[in-house]
């Protein structure tokens, strides 16, 4: 008699869900991102109009509390209702510019991982040069050619830079899972190479896609807003975390909320991604930990702009 | 051993003229007359017109570029339109001070970093522990520009004990906050790392033999857990190095620090493409000097670590 | 001067031979001058030159006029010119051609030797030289000395309009009159420095100044100081302060915290008070009374390109008229400025108190008048008025504040505007340029107090025919007003003059609509209370000369708590 079906997730989920930061951190970007979509029906103002008549003469913003939940702008403009349009540029790139990587990264990292030779060479070179480059300065001199910044070009460059990394790290992987038994076993069974790699390797691929999909979202969020505050952000006025940040900066003595709230959101929505990730690392494979050591702290890592570079720097993930 | 090192070499040889292409071609796309830039807001068209000649950009393209490499290999980086001074020097002339913020970042992630990741090793799942974790994720997650910004704002005017950014011609007051700043990522980031690796370590097969044998806790951890937990440590620490005296813009930014990175922050918004072109290539001179640095390094440390 | 990056330039506002020397609210009972002491100041970024061939920025000319004179000054802190290094005012030919200046005996440049007439030659001819590249080659101001378009073409090698006729004696001749002749010699680039001390420096005089002037340039090193030193040859009356120190690089927020701190004595003395500062210390009891004020003879505002569509049409052009709120505009800075609706600064001799011929409400707006006129001009739901991109320099975080606003505002029109802000060097190039910017928001600041400077180099004929680097980036060229602004270039009859100057506003406003005039500024500073003296003038940036210090050099140590508790807000 056949018992009941048990799904090979439900040990996974199982696991997560006893991580209760990851679990806090699932609940604050599930809100997040309702919140973000149901934007423009929800009861508040526009984001982007600015209430001059209720300023005063001497222009000085209006702090929270009053009117304004959390205060205003200079120009006048909601605090609050920025930060929720805010919230849908940052889940935005972060989804879009992250995803992209991914799927590039994945697809290249692989190819060179399993076919070797003149590909992975070139591959290897390629990121060298790319990982060679101090990542915020050229990202700001690209984007100072192109003279305006706009969201679909810091999504380009973030992903850009980001691919080259993941490339690497799959690449490692991929030629760790190629020694394996199991892939042995499935040429010796006749499959071709096409077929051992998807049906083979990929699957194997799978954990670590997860875990740096998840946290690759918090560093792309990082580094868009870290580039939203030099500047080659989204344009004026849209409303933007790391952009409001920059624009609070001169007031911070004035209306210190101008910097407080926005630089807090992006660190909540950051650690929430992270907070997953971790969880879903544990969850996913808990014996796999040195697989993802440097993982977590080095994708997360968006101290003093560096973004993305402490990434697939971890030498141990990396056998030639 | 020497093959490598050579090998070593030339591949930054070959990243660097990839890095110098690139950056070519870049400068090469930038919208606006370069002439008409470098002669400034109100000159004379027979005035632009020499200096573009001046400037050889009447010539081919192919020309330029060999030019350009040519040039770069003599460590003449070209003239910044804004200053009228050659680019190199200029950055040189700023690099001390991103020097001196950089080992100064370095020395907070090691002094903070180091003993939180060894603590919470020796008692995994304590108060301690878990105390760190939360530290660890909430200062890999803060955005460094707005940790500064809070930081001037607490310490420079609530409680007014430190300077509101600026250099203060190297006192320390100046650098406490940046370096600190800066540090704290990394802090966060060797604290995890080296828990991780010190776990690892204090579990395998020759931790145990060393238990076995009766040596204290202390010792274990002293002569054989940290060593080669420290190996991890280093190379990560090389390529920091490199990535921080790249120009850690943001921070220089937020602090009115007078370091490259500012420089080149104040070179792009006011279109000094020779500035900032040069400062990137500078900047990837030192991350690859520094990966091969470490990479050397790494293979006199750690023999069995030896790439082919 | 120029068209100009900021709404915090602080070349000053000006008090005519009509209007009464500047309202600065600070009381005369200051004391008694000292002699002595070191003034700090701090730059917030490092000078671009100190050449006075090239320097065209509130910055350079900070330092300049302390280190460098020409034959005429402005009077205390009017706009009166009086003789500097002449002897005398020059004696001008009837026909307005000629001028000639007698050279005062024993004026001394800093290196011991005296000046002559052949080192104004050598240093006019310098200053306009193509090769040396500077501004005013080219250009409207000395184009009219005679051989200096042959000069600028590079076919002379000399410019035969100034003869030196001895060592004391030069000439200028004109190839037609000009009324602010005297203005444009009295300007910065009409210093004279020693020719053997540009040799001296190779290619760097920018770096190495020598002048005539109350203080040398003692160091500088780059992006971090710069030292003058008191001038002991100096001709004239001699300043009180021994030396002035200049920190380069200091943000505003922290140099305006050490001027409460009493850790430096003037913030940025080339900028007016940024915005966030300014609210603080205009709310602190303490320091709301020692904030110097006066009205700046410039004028912002949105220029159309009158070659490209749909700004060929005059109706759109009308209709942008009477959209912008400028009374918000005026919030945004604070109220440091004032509502302009016409092309003359209020302090500009000539200027039309409550000039308002549009009839636009109090905030300049007359929203269903603009409504009205774009359907007029053809525009409605079937053929939309197009998107339009607001070309703006970025340079301060006032204009950015301000586009916004402006965008807002065209949105209630039914006006889309897209913001587009730029560096400085790329603005210029890209609104100078025919035929490639439609829409900008523009500053345009005095050169000198006059008219005929906020006309011949932005709205005539002459300066929309240029290829690159104009100053008329509305391109706006109407023969009937050209007429007007030659005619009055030349004429003597002061008050026949600014009639016709007003004819030309009237038509540039009422008629042609290149423009869209919104607001003129108000220059504020501070000092700290060590400070005595200190002024805004109407034309410089900075005037060190009438300053003195008393008490103790300014430490540069965080101040104790009490003291920075009365500055927060």
């Amino acid at each position: 008699m056949a018992g009941p079906r048990v799904s090979p997730w439900s040990p996974i989920w199982n696991r997560f869900r006893e991580d209760r930061f990851a679990v806090g951190g699932g609940i604050f970007i599930l809100l997040l991102v309702v919140i973000a979509l149901l934007a423009p029906v929800l009861p508040i103002r526009n984001p982007n109009h600015g209430y001059y008549e209720l300023l005063p003469a001497n222009g000085a913003p209006l702090s929270p509390g009053g009117t304004f939940l959390l205060g205003s702008d200079p120009n006048g403009r909601d605090l609050l209702s920025r930060i929720i349009w805010g919230a849908r540029i940052s889940l935005f790139i972060g989804f879009v510019a992250n995803g992209l990587a991914l799927v590039v990264g994945v697809m290249v990292g692989a190819l060179a991982g399993y076919l070797r030779g003149w590909f992975e060479t070139i591959l290897m070179r390629v990121t060298d040069i790319m990982m060679a480059f101090p990542v915020l300065l050229f990202s700001i001199a690209i984007i100072s050619i192109i003279e305006r910044g706009s969201v679909l070009v810091i999504v380009a460059v973030i992903a850009l830079f980001y691919w080259t990394a993941v490339a690497r790290i799959v690449r490692g992987q991929v030629l760790s899972l190629k020694e394996r038994e199991f892939v042995e076993a499935g040429r010796a069974l006749g499959g071709g190479p096409q077929h051992n790699l998807l049906h083979h390797i990929l699957p194997h691929l799978v954990p670590i896609i997860i875990v740096y999909g998840t946290i690759g979202i918090a560093t792309s969020i990082s580094t868009e807003s870290i580039l939203s505050f030099i500047g080659i952000g989204v344009q004026a006025p849209t409303a933007d975390w790391g952009k409001m940040v920059a624009d609070g900066q001169d007031f911070m003595f004035v209306a210190p909320w101008l910097v407080i709230f926005p630089g807090l959101m992006i660190l909540l929505t950051v650690l929430a991604f992270n907070l997953i990730g971790d969880g879903l690392r544990d969850a996913l494979d808990p014996r796999a930990r040195a697989l993802f050591r440097g993982v977590i702290g080095g994708v997360a890592a968006g101290s003093a702009g560096l973004a993305g570079q402490r990434l697939g720097l971890d030498s141990e993930a990396e056998p030639t | 051993m020497t093959a490598y090192i050579i090998r070593r070499l030339l591949w930054m040889v070959l990243v660097l003229f990839g890095v110098a292409a690139i950056t070519f071609v870049m400068a090469f796309l930038v919208p606006g007359d370069p002439a008409r830039l470098y002669a400034g807001t109100n000159a004379s068209p027979a005035a632009i017109k020499i200096i573009h000649h001046q400037l050889g950009l009447d010539r081919p393209l192919w020309t330029q570029f060999g030019d350009y490499m040519w040039r770069v290999l003599h460590l003449d980086f070209g003239f910044s339109y804004r200053f009228q001074t050659p680019v190199l020097p200029a950055i040189l002339q700023r690099f001390p001070a991103t020097a001196e913020l950089a080992l100064a970042g370095v020395f907070f992630e090691l002094i903070i970093g180091l003993p939180i990741g060894i603590l919470s090793a020796i008692r995994p799942g304590s108060f301690w522990d878990r105390a760190t974790m939360v530290f660890t994720f909430v200062a890999l997650a803060a955005p460094p520009f707005w940790l500064g910004l809070i930081f001037l704002f607490v310490f420079g005017v609530l409680l007014p004990v430190l300077p509101i950014g600026g250099y203060g011609g190297g006192a320390p007051q100046y650098l406490l906050l940046p370096a600190l700043t800066l540090g704290l990522g990394g802090a966060a980031y060797y604290a995890r790392l080296l828990r991780a690796s010190l776990l690892d370590i204090l579990k395998s097969d020759y931790v145990r033999t060393a238990w076995a044998k009766g040596l204290t806790e202390r010792q274990v951890i002293q002569k054989h857990a940290i060593p080669n937990a420290l190996t991890v440590i280093v190379s990560q620490l090389g390529m920091d190095l490199g990535y921080f005296l790249a120009g850690v813009v943001v921070i220089e930014s937020v602090f009115a620090w007078p370091g490259i990175g500012k420089q080149a922050v104040d070179a792009i918004f006011t279109l000094d493409i020779p500035l900032v072109m040069g400062t990137v290539l500078f900047g990837a001179l030192l991350i690859v000097t520094a990966n091969v640095v470490v990479d050397i390094s790494y293979t006199f440390l750690d023999p069995r670590v030896r790439y082919s | 001067m120029k068209r100009v990056s900021t709404a915090a330039m602080a070349v000053l506002g000006v008090g005519t031979i009509l209007l009464s020397a500047c309202g600065n609210s600070v009381s005369t009972a200051e004391g008694q001058p000292v002699s002595g002491g070191t003034l700090t100041v701090s730059f917030k970024d490092d000078l671009k030159t100190l050449d006075p061939a090239i320097g065209y920025d509130t910055d350079s000319w900070s330092i300049e006029r302390s280190i460098y004179n020409g034959l005429l000054d402005y009077k205390g802190f009017t706009t009166q010119l009086q003789p500097d290094i002449a002897a005398a005012m020059p004696v001008i030919s009837t026909d307005g051609k000629t001028y000639t200046f007698k050279i005062r005996s024993g004026v001394k440049f800093s290196n011991g030797r005296t000046v002559t007439a052949d080192d104004f030659k050598y240093s006019w001819e310098r200053m306009l030289d193509p090769k040396t590249a500077g501004p005013m080659t080219g250009g409207p101001f000395w184009g009219s000395v005679h051989g200096a378009q042959d000069f600028f073409n590079g076919t002379t090698t000399s410019i035969p309009g100034f003869k030196v006729i001895d060592a004391s004696t030069l000439e200028i001749d004109l190839d037609s009159p000009n009324q602010s002749f005297l203005n444009i010699i009295a300007m910065p680039f009409g210093s004279v420095i020693p020719k053997e001390a540009v040799s001296a420096a190779g290619s760097d005089f920018a770096h190495k100044p020598v002048g005539t002037g109350p203080f040398t340039l003692d160091k500088w090193t780059p992006g971090q100081l710069i030292v003058l030193k008191k001038n002991p040859n100096y001709f004239g009356t001699k300043p009180y302060l021994d030396e002035v120190d200049a920190q380069i690089g200091l943000a505003p927020e922290v140099a305006y915290l050490r001027v409460q701190n009493n850790q430096l004595d003037i913030a940025q003395p080339d900028l007016t008070i940024p915005s966030a500062q300014y609210i603080q210390l205009s709310s602190n009891p303490t320091w709301k009374n020692r904030i110097l004020k006066t009205p700046n003879v410039d004028i912002y505002y949105l220029a159309m390109n009158v070659n490209m569509k749909p700004f060929d049409n005059s109706l759109v052009r009308q209709a942008f008229n009477n959209v912008v709120n400028k009374a918000n505009l005026v919030k945004i800075l604070n109220g440091r400025a004032v509502i302009n609706n016409g092309i003359q600064a209020p302090p500009m001799p000539g200027y039309v108190p409550n000039y308002n011929p549009l009839g636009l409400d109090a905030n300049g707006q007359n929203i269903q008048k603009a409504k009205d006129l774009l359907t007029q001009a053809g525009y409605n739901a079937s053929h939309p008025f197009p998107a339009q991109d607001l070309v703006y320099t970025k340079a301060s975080a006032d204009s950015d504040r301000q586009a916004a606003s402006i965008q807002q505002d065209f949105l209630q029109a039914g006006v889309t505007i897209n913001l587009k802000g730029l560096a400085f060097n790329a603005f210029l190039d890209v609104t100078g340029k025919p035929n490639t910017t439609a829409l900008s928001f523009n500053a345009w600041i005095q050169d000198f107090p006059d008219p005929s400077d906020f006309i011949d180099p932005i709205l005539t004929c002459a300066a929309a025919n240029v290829t690159a680097n104009g100053g008329n980036v509305s391109f706006f060229c109407d023969k009937d007003a050209d007429k007007l602004a030659d005619q009055a270039r030349g004429d003597i009859n002061s008050a026949e003059r600014l009639k016709l100057y007003q004819q030309f506003q009237d038509i540039v406003v009422t008629k042609d609509f290149p423009w869209v005039p919104m607001f003129s500024t108000v220059e504020t500073n501070v000092s700290a209370p060590r400070v005595h003296g200190y002024q805004l003038h109407p034309v410089w940036p900075f005037v060190t000369t009438s300053i003195w210090v008393t008490g103790g050099a300014p430490s540069l140590a965080p101040a104790p708590a009490s003291a920075s508790a009365s500055a927060s807000p």
